[in-house]
C-alpha cells in the first residue's frame, strides 16, 4: 500500500533537490552495479565450475563440436560393420551413421550402430513411417 | 427547405470536424496531434523506425485525438441525487426507472433521512479498456517473457564480464534523472519534473521500450505517451547516435582489437542461468520481480527445450497480440492536452541525453576494461550496454569492422546488449521501489 504523500506548501530549495538527486544516482548506480558484479562474480565461479567438470574424462565426444565428431564417429563406428540386412549400399549406411554421430554429439553420450534394418511398414501399420512420426510428434504433448 | 439546412447544420457542430476547427476551445491542438501522428505513420512505414511499435503508437494517438470519438474514455460511475420533482413522483410509483436507484441513510439535524439517487454507468471507449493492461502493468511483462524465449544469453554466459558492460550503459539512466530534476532548479513550474516524472524519463535511457513503459505506468501515466514515443524513436535512432559517441571516445587502435572467440556454453549453464538471475535479482530487489521474472521464465522455456510449443507461442502469437495492444493502447494515452506542452519536448531532448551518456558510460568502461586486460576487450562492445537488442551489437559490429574489417564483435557484442535488458530492468525495480 503506497503512503499517502502531502504536497508542501513550498517550493522545493535548491538543496533539497540537488540532495535528493543526488541520492537517486547514487543508489541507483551502487545498486545496479552491486548486483550486476555480484551476478559477474557468480557465473564467473559458475564458468570456472563447468570448465572443470567437463575437464574429466568422458565417454562421448565434446557436446559442444559435432563437426569434428561426426567424422570421428563415422570413422569410429564404420569398422563395427552394421551390415544392412536389405544390402543397403554403403551411402546409405554413413548416412545414417553419421546422424546417429550428431545425436550422441549432441547427447554426450556414446551410440554404437549394431544392425540396420528395413521396417517392414505392412507388418505395423497402413501408415507410412513419416506420417507416424509426424502423428507421435503432434499427440506427445497429451 | 429550412428545416433540412438547419438539420444538415446540426449534424455539422455535433461532427469532429466543428470540434476540430473550434479555436475557442482548444480543438485546433487535435489538429496539431492528427499531423504528429501521421509523420510518426511515415516514420513507421517509410523510414521504418520501429515499425511494430511506432505504427500502432501513431494510430492510437490518431484515433484519440478524432475528437468525440470517446475511444479512450474511462468507465464512469456516478450517483445523481434526486430532484425533489423526481423524488415525489418516485415515491408516489410514477416514475419510470430508466437508472438503478441506490438509496442512502444520513443524519440530518438528529433526523435520519434517506436519500436517493440514479446509479449512472457509462461504458468506457475500447482504447480504455485495453488501456488497463498497460495500468496494471501487465502487458510489459508479457513482452518480456516473449523477449526472453528469443534471447541467447550464450555470448553473456561464456563472458560475464559483460554483466559490467551492461551495468554501465545504464549509468545514463540516473544522470538523466538528475539533469530532468535539475530544470527544477530555474523556478519555472512548465518545466518542472517531480521525483517520479523524472524517474520516467531517465528509464528512457534504458534503450527498453517494455521496461520504459512499465515504468511511466506506474509513476507516471501522463507522460506515457511521449515517453514512449521518445524510447521507440531512439531506438530506432541508434545507429545514428551511437557511432560518433564510439568513435569519439576510442583510439583507432582501440577500436581495432579483436578478442578471443567465446567459450562454448553448455546447455546445463543456460538452463541454470534464468534460475540464478531469478532468485538472485528478486530476493535482492523485489520490486523487479515482474519484469526480471518474465524474462528468465521465457528464457527457461527456450532453454530447457521441453517446452517447446509454449515457448513458440510466447515469442510469436503472444509477443504479436501484447503488442497489438500496448501499442495502441500507448498511442491512445498521447491527446492534445497532455502532449502539447512545454515538457514533451524536453522528454524528447532528455531522452537523447539519456542514449548518449549511457552509449559514453558503456564505451568508457569497456576502455578500463582495455586497459586492465591489457587490451583484451574492445571498448567498441561497451556501446552495446544500451539494451536496444540487436541493434546496439550491430552497431558495435558495425564500428568495429570499419577498423577492421575481419573484426566479429557481434556476439562478442551480444554479451553486454542482453546484460543490458536485466540491467535496464533492475535499474526500473531501484527506481520503482525508491519513488513509487
Amino acid at each position: 500500500m503506497t503512503a499517502i504523500t502531502y504536497l508542501s506548501a513550498a517550493a522545493e530549495s535548491v538543496g533539497d533537490i540537488l540532495g535528493g538527486a543526488g541520492m537517486t544516482i547514487l543508489t541507483g548506480v551502487v545498486v545496479v552495479f552491486g548486483v550486476l558484479i555480484l551476478l559477474t562474480a557468480i557465473f564467473v565461479l559458475f564458468g570456472k565450475v563447468m570448465v572443470a567438470l567437463k575437464g574429466k574424462p568422458k565417454d562421448g565426444p565434446a557436446p559442444d563440436k559435432p563437426a569434428p565428431a561426426k567424422p570421428a564417429a563415422v570413422s569410429a563406428v564404420k569398422p563395427a560393420a552394421p551390415v544392412s540386412s536389405a544390402g543397403d549400399s554403403e551411402e546409405i549406411i554413413a548416412v545414417i551413421s553419421a546422424a546417429v554421430a550428431a545425436m550422441s554429439a549432441a547427447d554426450g553420450t556414446t551410440y554404437a550402430v549394431r544392425s540396420i534394418r528395413r521396417a517392414d511398414g505392412r507388418s505395423r501399420s497402413e501408415r507410412p513411417v513419416w506420417a507416424a512420426a509426424g502423428l507421435l510428434d503432434n499427440v506427445r504433448p497429451f | 427547405m429550412g428545416a433540412l439546412w438547419e438539420a444538415i447544420q446540426k449534424l455539422w457542430m455535433e461532427s469532429g470536424f466543428a470540434q476540430l476547427f473550434n479555436f475557442q476551445n482548444g480543438g485546433w491542438k487535435n489538429l496539431i496531434m492528427i499531423g504528429i501522428a501521421c509523420i510518426l505513420i511515415y516514420l513507421a512505414i517509410k523510414k521504418q523506425f520501429e515499425p511494430l511499435l511506432l505504427l500502432p503508437i501513431a494510430f492510437g494517438m490518431l484515433l484519440v485525438n478524432l475528437p468525440l470519438g470517446k475511444i479512450m474514455d474511462p468507465q464512469m460511475n456516478s450517483l445523481v441525487p434526486f430532484t425533489a420533482d423526481e423524488l415525489t413522483h418516485y415515491l408516489a410509483g410514477q416514475i419510470d426507472q430508466s437508472y438503478p436507484v441506490f438509496t442512502m441513510n444520513a443524519t440530518i439535524n438528529g433526523e435520519v433521512v434517506t436519500q436517493y439517487f440514479w446509479q449512472h454507468f457509462e461504458t468506457g471507449g475500447l482504447m480504455w479498456y485495453l488501456y488497463q493492461g498497460v495500468k496494471f502493468g501487465i502487458y510489459p511483462p508479457l513482452i518480456f517473457l516473449g523477449i526472453g524465449c528469443m534471447t541467447d544469453f550464450g555470448p553473456l554466459i561464456s563472458n560475464p564480464r559483460s554483466f559490467l558492460l551492461g551495468a554501465a550503459a545504464q549509468v545514463g539512466i540516473f544522470t538523466t534523472f538528475f539533469g530532468a530534476r535539475a530544470l527544477g532548479l530555474t523556478g519555472i513550474a512548465d518545466i518542472t519534473f517531480s521525483n517520479q516524472e523524472a524517474a520516467s524519463i531517465g528509464i528512457i535511457g534504458g534503450a527498453d521500450g517494455p521496461t520504459a513503459i512499465y515504468l511511466t505506468s506506474k509513476l507516471a501515466p501522463h507522460l506515457l505517451g511521449a515517453i514512449a514515443v521518445a524510447a521507440y524513436s531512439y531506438m530506432a535512432l541508434v545507429p545514428i547516435i551511437q557511432p560518433p559517441i564510439m568513435r569519439a571516445l576510442t583510439t583507432k587502435k582501440e577500436r581495432s582489437v579483436v578478442m578471443k572467440q567465446l567459450r562454448p556454453v553448455s546447455r546445463t549453464e543456460k538452463i541454470l542461468f534464468p534460475i540464478f538471475v531469478t532468485l538472485i535479482c528478486v530476493l535482492l530487489l523485489p520490486s523487479a520481480a515482474p519484469l526480471i521474472g518474465m524474462l528468465m521464465l521465457g528464457n527457461l522455456f527456450r532453454e530447457s527445450g521441453v517446452v517447446e510449443r509454449i515457448s513458440k507461442t510466447a515469442q510469436n502469437e503472444l509477443m504479436n497480440i501484447i503488442t497489438i495492444f500496448l501499442g495502441i493502447t500507448v498511442g491512445a494515452t498521447a491527446n492534445a492536452a497532455t502532449f502539447l506542452s512545454p515538457k514533451t519536448l524536453l522528454i524528447i531532448v532528455l531522452g537523447l541525453l539519456a542514449f548518449g551518456i549511457g552509449t559514453a558510460s558503456g564505451v568508457l568502461l569497456g576502455k578500463l576494461m582495455y586497459v586492465l586486460t591489457k587490451g583484451k576487450v574492445n571498448p567498441l562492445i561497451g556501446s552495446a550496454g544500451v539494451s536496444a537488442v540487436p541493434m546496439a551489437a550491430r552497431v558495435s559490429q558495425k564500428v568495429g569492422q570499419q577498423e577492421n574489417p575481419s573484426n566479429f564483435l557481434l556476439m562478442h557484442a551480444m554479451g553486454p546488449n542482453v546484460a543490458g535488458v536485466i540491467g535496464s530492468a533492475v535499474a526500473a525495480g531501484v527506481l520503482l521501489s525508491l519513488f513509487q
